[in-house]
Parts: C-alpha cells; sequence; structure tokens
C-alpha cells in the first residue's frame, strides 16, 4: 500500500448531453432532449439496468432545461430520507427528473405524493422525466391510479452500452482527466472485471487518486496491484 | 548586419536568451539565436517553440539586418574573452565574422526566415505589477509543480487572475503552494491559465529583486511578460486545471502556532533518520508542545520537541518531511501555524497572521 495520501483534486462528473454516448438509446436520447427544451413535448419514462446511463439522462436534462432559463429540479429517490416530504416540496418547477422511482414502491405516502404531484404538473403545464430499472406495471407500486398515469408516458428500454463502446467512454472519460487508459490496460479490466459503466466510472475515479498518490502511470501491474488491494479482484 | 558592443553589454541579454535554447532540437535552427540589428539596438532571441525569450540592447556602429548564429558557440566564445574586450559582430554573406582585440572566430549561420518567431498572442487581459512580487509569488509556489506527470496540465502552474488578486498554485497532487497578491488594476473576468514547467523555471530566472514593474499579457494560448529590456513570452497548457480551491480545508479547526526557524530546524535533523522512500516524519501534538519522530528500517530513531501554542492533545499525524521543509522554506513569517484535523485529512501551512501564502500537504499513513 502506498503510504501517502493523495489530495482530493476531483473532477465532477460531466453528465451532460453532449457526453452522453447514445449508442442504441438514440432515440430516448432525443426524447428527453425534446422534454428538456420544448413546452409541451410528450413525458418521458426511462427504465433499464444500472449503468445504462438513466441518471445521465436526467441531469443532463435538468442542465440543458436550466441553461435555457426553466426551472428545474431533480429528486434521487433512493438517497432521500423523507421522500414525501421530498416529492411534496418540488411541486412548480418546469421540470422535474425523478430518479430511482422504485425507492417509493410500497410506500403508500410516497405513491400519493407523487401521484397528487403527476396530476398538479400536468395541470400547470410543467414537465416530468422518470427513471427506474423496470416498466410501471412491474415496479411494485401498490397505487394503481399511480401506475396508469405513469404507463401512459413515453417509455424507453435504455440498453447498457457494449463492450467496445464502453471502452470508449473509460477512454474518453480518462483523456478528460490527463490520464490515459491504452488497450492493453483496457483488455485486462475488460477480461477481469466485468462491471457496469457506473461502477467503471467510479473504478477510474478510485484508480485516479491512486495513480496520483503513488505518482505513477495506470499500467496492467498497477491496475492488479490496485484492485488486489481493494479486495475486489476477480479470479 | 553589424555591430560593435562591449563584451559585458553582450553577455548579458546572451545568458538571457541562451538557457530557452534546449541542446537537443527538431530543427537545427532552434539551435541558432536570432540576431537583429534594427530600429537603433541590437535584438536577441531564443526559443524551443514552446518559450520565446527576447533581449535587446543598445550597441554602435550599427548597420541593420538579420541572422541566426549557433547559441551555444557564440555565448561560449562571448564568455570566454577577456573582461572589457570589445566586440565587432559582421554578417559576410553566409557567415558571421566576430572579431575581439586578436581574437577572430567565424561562425555558420542559418537564414532569419527559417526562425520561428511568436508575434501575435491574441491578448485577452493585461495586469502590472512589481517584478519582485511575481518573483517572490513564483518561486514561493513552483517547487510544488509536477515533473512528468501523465497529468499534463499539473507539470505546471495556475496563474488564477480574478478581481483585485493573481495568484500561482502548483500542485503534484500531494501538496499544493499557493500564494496571491493584490493588483492596482481590476480585472473584469476570471482568467485562469497554466503555464508549463520550462517555462516557469526560465521565467523564475529571469525575474529580479527590483522595484521595476513588469506587465502580464494573458492570451488566448500565451503569456508574454514583459520588462524593460526583455520579452518573455510562453505557450500555456491546453487544459483545467484541477478545482484547487477544494482542496484547501476549511474544517481544520485544530491549530497550533510554531516558530519557524525552530521549527525547520527540528524537522531538518528529524528528516535524516526518516525512512529514505517516503521520508516519514510523526507529528504528535499536545498542549504547549510538538514533538517529532522520525525513524528507518535500521531501527534509528530521531526525536524532536518543540514548543507550541496550541490546545490540541492527542493528535498524530505522519507526512513526507521534505514537503514540510518545502512549505516552510517558502514562508516568510516568524511564526507558521499548522492548521490540522485529523491523521487522514490535510494540514493548512501558513503565516500565523496572513494568509497570502498556503501550502496543503496530505498525510503520510504510518
Amino acid at each position: 500500500m502506498i503510504p501517502q495520501l493523495p489530495l482530493a483534486l476531483r473532477w465532477p462528473r460531466r453528465q451532460r448531453f453532449e457526453h452522453f454516448h447514445a449508442g442504441v438509446n438514440a432515440d430516448a436520447l432525443a426524447a428527453v432532449q425534446a422534454l428538456a427544451l420544448e413546452p409541451g413535448a410528450p413525458w418521458v419514462y426511462l427504465h433499464g439496468p444500472a449503468g445504462s446511463g438513466r441518471t445521465h439522462l436526467l441531469i443532463a436534462a435538468c442542465q440543458a432545461a436550466s441553461a435555457i432559463g426553466r426551472r428545474v429540479q431533480y429528486l434521487p429517490l433512493a438517497s432521500l430520507a423523507d421522500r414525501p416530504a421530498a416529492i411534496r416540496g418540488v411541486a412548480g418547477s418546469e421540470l422535474l427528473a425523478l430518479d430511482d422511482l422504485g425507492a417509493i414502491a410500497g410506500e403508500r405516502e410516497a405513491e400519493h405524493a407523487l401521484f397528487d404531484l403527476y396530476n398538479q404538473t400536468r395541470a400547470e403545464g410543467g414537465a416530468l422525466l422518470f427513471a427506474a430499472d423496470a416498466i410501471p406495471t412491474q415496479l411494485g407500486l401498490g397505487l394503481p391510479d399511480l401506475r396508469s398515469r405513469l404507463g401512459a408516458c413515453t417509455q424507453f428500454a435504455l440498453k447498457p452500452l457494449d463492450d467496445a463502446e464502453r471502452r470508449d467512454v473509460l477512454k474518453t472519460q480518462a483523456a478528460a482527466r490527463g490520464i490515459e487508459l491504452d488497450d492493453t490496460v483496457l483488455d485486462w479490466l475488460f477480461a477481469r472485471y466485468a462491471r457496469d459503466l457506473g461502477a467503471l466510472l467510479d473504478l477510474l475515479d478510485k484508480l485516479d487518486q491512486a495513480s496520483l498518490a503513488a505518482q505513477r502511470r495506470i499500467t496492467v501491474p498497477f491496475l492488479r496491484g490496485f484492485l488486489r488491494e481493494a479486495g475486489q479482484a476477480e479470479s | 548586419m553589424q555591430f560593435s558592443i562591449q563584451r559585458e553589454a553582450l553577455l548579458k541579454p546572451l545568458q538571457q536568451v541562451v538557457g530557452v535554447v534546449e541542446r537537443r532540437q527538431t530543427l537545427p535552427v532552434l539551435a541558432n539565436l536570432l540576431v537583429k540589428v534594427a530600429d537603433g539596438k541590437l535584438t536577441l532571441t531564443g526559443t524551443d517553440l514552446e518559450v520565446e525569450m527576447v533581449a535587446s540592447t543598445p550597441a554602435e556602429q550599427l548597420a541593420d539586418g538579420e541572422t541566426t548564429i549557433p547559441a551555444r558557440k557564440l555565448f561560449d566564445i562571448v564568455r570566454a574573452l577577456p573582461d572589457g574586450a570589445r566586440i565587432d559582430l559582421k554578417l559576410n554573406g553566409e557567415r558571421a565574422a566576430l572579431n575581439a582585440g586578436r581574437s577572430r572566430f567565424t561562425l555558420a549561420t542559418l537564414p532569419s526566415s527559417e526562425f520561428p518567431t511568436i508575434e501575435e498572442i491574441e491578448l485577452v487581459e493585461k495586469v502590472s505589477l512589481p517584478e519582485e512580487v511575481l518573483r517572490d509569488l513564483m518561486e514561493s509556489t513552483a517547487f510544488a509543480m509536477a515533473n512528468q506527470d501523465v497529468r499534463y496540465y499539473l507539470n505546471g502552474m495556475l496563474l488564477d487572475l480574478q478581481e483585485h488578486s493573481l495568484r500561482c498554485v502548483a500542485t503534484d497532487g500531494h501538496r499544493l503552494a499557493l500564494k496571491e497578491t493584490q493588483l492596482d488594476s481590476q480585472v473584469s473576468t476570471r482568467r485562469q491559465i497554466i503555464i508549463p514547467r520550462k517555462g516557469v523555471n526560465e521565467l523564475v530566472g529571469l525575474l529580479e529583486t527590483g522595484d521595476g514593474q513588469v506587465e502580464l499579457e494573458f492570451g488566448r494560448n500565451h503569456l508574454r511578460v514583459r520588462r524593460g529590456d526583455v520579452v518573455f513570452t510562453s505557450k500555456l497548457i491546453d487544459g483545467r486545471f484541477p478545482d484547487y480551491e477544494a482542496v484547501i480545508p476549511l474544517g481544520a479547526d485544530k491549530q497550533a502556532n510554531v516558530d519557524r526557524e525552530v521549527l525547520r530546524g527540528a524537522l531538518q535533523r528529524a528528516a535524516i533518520l526518516s525512512n529514505e522512500k517516503y521520508r516519514g516524519v510523526k507529528l504528535e501534538f499536545s498542549p504547549s508542545r510538538l514533538r517529532i519522530m522520525a525513524h528507518n528500517p535500521e531501527q534509528e530513531e530521531a526525536v524532536e520537541e518543540v514548543e507550541a501554542e496550541t490546545p490540541v492533545s492527542d493528535l498524530s499525524v505522519g507526512f513526507n518531511v521534505g514537503y514540510l521543509l518545502d512549505a516552510l522554506a517558502a514562508l516568510h513569517g516568524e511564526k507558521v501555524r499548522l492548521n490540522l484535523r485529523d491523521a487522514q485529512s490535510s494540514c493548512l501551512v501558513q503565516e500565523n497572521d496572513n494568509d497570502q501564502s498556503r501550502h496543503v500537504i496530505m498525510p503520510l499513513r504510518l
């Protein structure tokens, strides 16, 4: 282990439309862009597995809408403590992005709050954008009316990027930080560390810090040592 | 082209520009200096395509013209001539003839049209400050620049210009050095530029103590520094410097004030017995006292105690002693203040009565 601790020189992950690698998800990207920028565009419901770009699209939509002067709110439901209060508190925005919708499944009060928010936003001419890991009928929501409301949104199934595309994203993100991930390193990584893009980008964050502490390039031996220490090396 | 000049009058501008010329070049003409006589003066230019230095001086018996002459050879000849020698240099066709007393040299030249110079820098902002201040700002931070880090933007120094202040910032990822000064003028838009390591070193070498002013010109891709006789221009590193303000600790509420020289001496002695690779020393704080300990793989041990104005107790943090010594050398005051939180968080070192110069150092796990 390197005893020297590095400074926390961080690069906020830039979740913007122009950094979204659409691949097979081009239709979803177009619909979310329309929702962010054009009043009256159909509401969008995104579903897909972890690492398929749900959060990225939601944050990008908020950023783009905010840039043209619309009032926006992003609500990561899974990480909020008092979800009913949070949902009631966001009414009145022009674009509302609700992430991790599955988190409120079975929470009666939160489901009712969201149902009210839906109706109120519809009445006020605002826009809602949802993301979850499954379609509305499979989320385990207790309130049938909420299920049908959500079902009325335009739905898109986000598909994770394939290996080649994830490699590209990882390379681009690394280059933006000024570090290089060459093909040997990527081959090694993808052969042993099969993870979704979110986890790979988290790994990149940690590798960046570790290489800063060690003042070394990211090579296969460095990566191997890092993963072994992190206890995450896969056999 | 022709001029006549006293040896010493030529030696100074030669010294200023010759440092820029690399020992190995990609283009033959980069081994040469551009030598130009025009507007009643002699001008010398050296470049490596990244950093350009232009120095001018009055001379006599001038005949306008320009050529390029091997930099190192010209410098070595002028330096080796006796004090007070008068040097006459004249371009004869493709050769330059240098005569001084009973010495005669004929040097090869390359046409000046092949010599790359940086003319326009697309000026976006301009500030003026005392030369001595700029020198102090850069000297107090340059040591913290990274050297050959893959993150190219760390191999340089950030100049951060905003409102009434100019800050120099450098970091290698383990520690960060910052020094700021107030400007007489105000800038409307914040400007952040990164000067490459070589440019920083050349500029520090050029700047002198004295109360003259220098002009800093921020260009779209260049920084230009003008001082009466010399114009320095450096390309910038095209990249974004990390958000350095985010690593300056705010929650470091445990403070200790220590005599700077006493602490420096104690650290220098303890360093002798620290591990050669990581140079770790342990700082143990207890009320009114700071204990410094070091040991190495041979089980040799050093213990130093210094007085400290501090209420902190039961705090023990490891550091690379080199980073602490660099910071203490860059500070000027009699007393320094160490601001800490715990053994995993960064330490802020500054003078105890002002924060113009700040040093953030990350601990070592001990």
